[in-house]
């Protein structure tokens, strides 16, 4: 009997979906964990740009703390035209709160009526974290998080949210105190790295849930259209530990196969 | 907007800056859905002021009003 493959929603960013075998796995909720400034939101507005125009999948951004107004302009540096695609229907910014985003859930209120008429495929929530203002019991946030997960996932929805890690590089890397890592079907972490004198940013999947993906520590750059996956960075040590310094281990093995 | 500031004009109120700066608000940011304290907090304006030109804002259709576990949700009107 032949294996059944999962179907995939393309981020568009090309060499991430390398890295995630074809792209997310469509219906499942990634988090984008990383430190300020590595480009979570960035990658989130990517996805759901390319979703409107190169997967005719339309999206939903939901933001707590940018105004639409900003989105629009960080989106407009890359060329993308969410305020167009916005009037053409393809992509809805929603700026609220999480207690906001928690009653239109329970009460399938407006977010029920906008994923239906538009036929929304891709949700970015922006940021996650943000829900620590609503509720401070780590078992009631995981609870409320678990039902948001849910809430997507039965609607076929592939979603994105964004998580702030506060250690800017290296150090212990903990993705949250309430299990967050754990619900999440697949995570994307973006945190910088030190090589030679200068901060660069790094991208890596931890968890791809029911499949297989690449492992290793990529370099990502933020150009003029967007994020970029680069190679990974070879002949580098302790990149995860934030100073990565140059691996030695060719030359000692040279050494002694002389 | 025109239409909405045209409403606002020939209310009969007393129109402060804060409705104008609301209205301008919303235009730019139509996808807003926020209680009376949040959008106080994106506007940077003191939340009394804010609170009552909203409901002024509100009772001329402009904007749109919504009770969510016991908080009232502001957001642009047919959007």
């Amino acid at each position: 009997m032949p294996k059944k493959t999962r179907s995939r929603t393309k981020t568009g960013i090309v060499g991430l979906d390398k890295m995630l075998n074809g792209g997310l796995i469509r219906g499942t909720v990634t988090l984008v964990a990383g430190s300020p400034g590595t480009g979570k939101t960035t990658l989130g507005l990517q996805f759901i740009y390319n979703g409107a125009t190169k997967y005719n999948e339309n999206g939903l951004i939901v933001t707590f703390e940018e105004l639409p107004d900003q989105i629009y302009r960080d989106a407009s540096e890359f060329g993308w035209d969410l305020r167009g695609l916005e009037e053409k229907n393809r992509v809805k910014v929603m700026a609220t709160s999480p207690f906001v985003l928690q009653q239109m859930r329970i009460y399938k209120n407006r977010l029920d009526e906008v994923i239906k008429e538009m036929e929304v495929k891709r949700v970015l929530i922006d940021s996650i974290t943000l829900f620590k203002s609503l509720i401070n019991e780590p078992i009631n946030l995981r609870k409320e998080i678990y039902s948001l997960i849910n809430y997507f996932k039965a609607k076929g929805i592939t979603a994105l949210f964004t998580h702030e890690l506060p250690e800017l590089r290296g150090g212990e890397l903990s993705i949250s105190n309430f299990g967050l890592g754990f619900l999440v079907d697949s995570i994307i972490l973006l945190r910088y790295v030190e090589i030679g004198s200068e901060l660069k940013k790094s991208i890596t999947i931890i968890k791809l849930r029911g499949s297989n993906h690449d492992k290793s520590i990529r370099e990502l750059q933020v150009t003029s259209k967007g994020m970029e996956v680069e190679l990974p960075f070879k002949d580098y040590e302790n990149i995860m530990g934030g100073s990565a310094f140059k691996s030695v281990r060719k030359e000692v093995d040279k050494f002694f196969n002389k | 907007m025109v239409d909405a500031v045209k409403k606002l004009m020939s209310s009969g109120l007393e129109v402060t800056l804060t409705h104008m700066e609301i209205l301008h608000f919303f235009r730019r940011n139509p996808g807003v859905m926020d209680d009376v304290n949040g959008i106080s907090l994106r506007l940077g304006l003191k939340k009394t002021n804010v609170e009552r030109c909203i409901f002024d804002l509100v009772r001329l259709g402009i904007l749109n009003s919504q009770n969510m576990g016991g908080k009232t949700v502001i957001a642009m009107a047919g959007v």
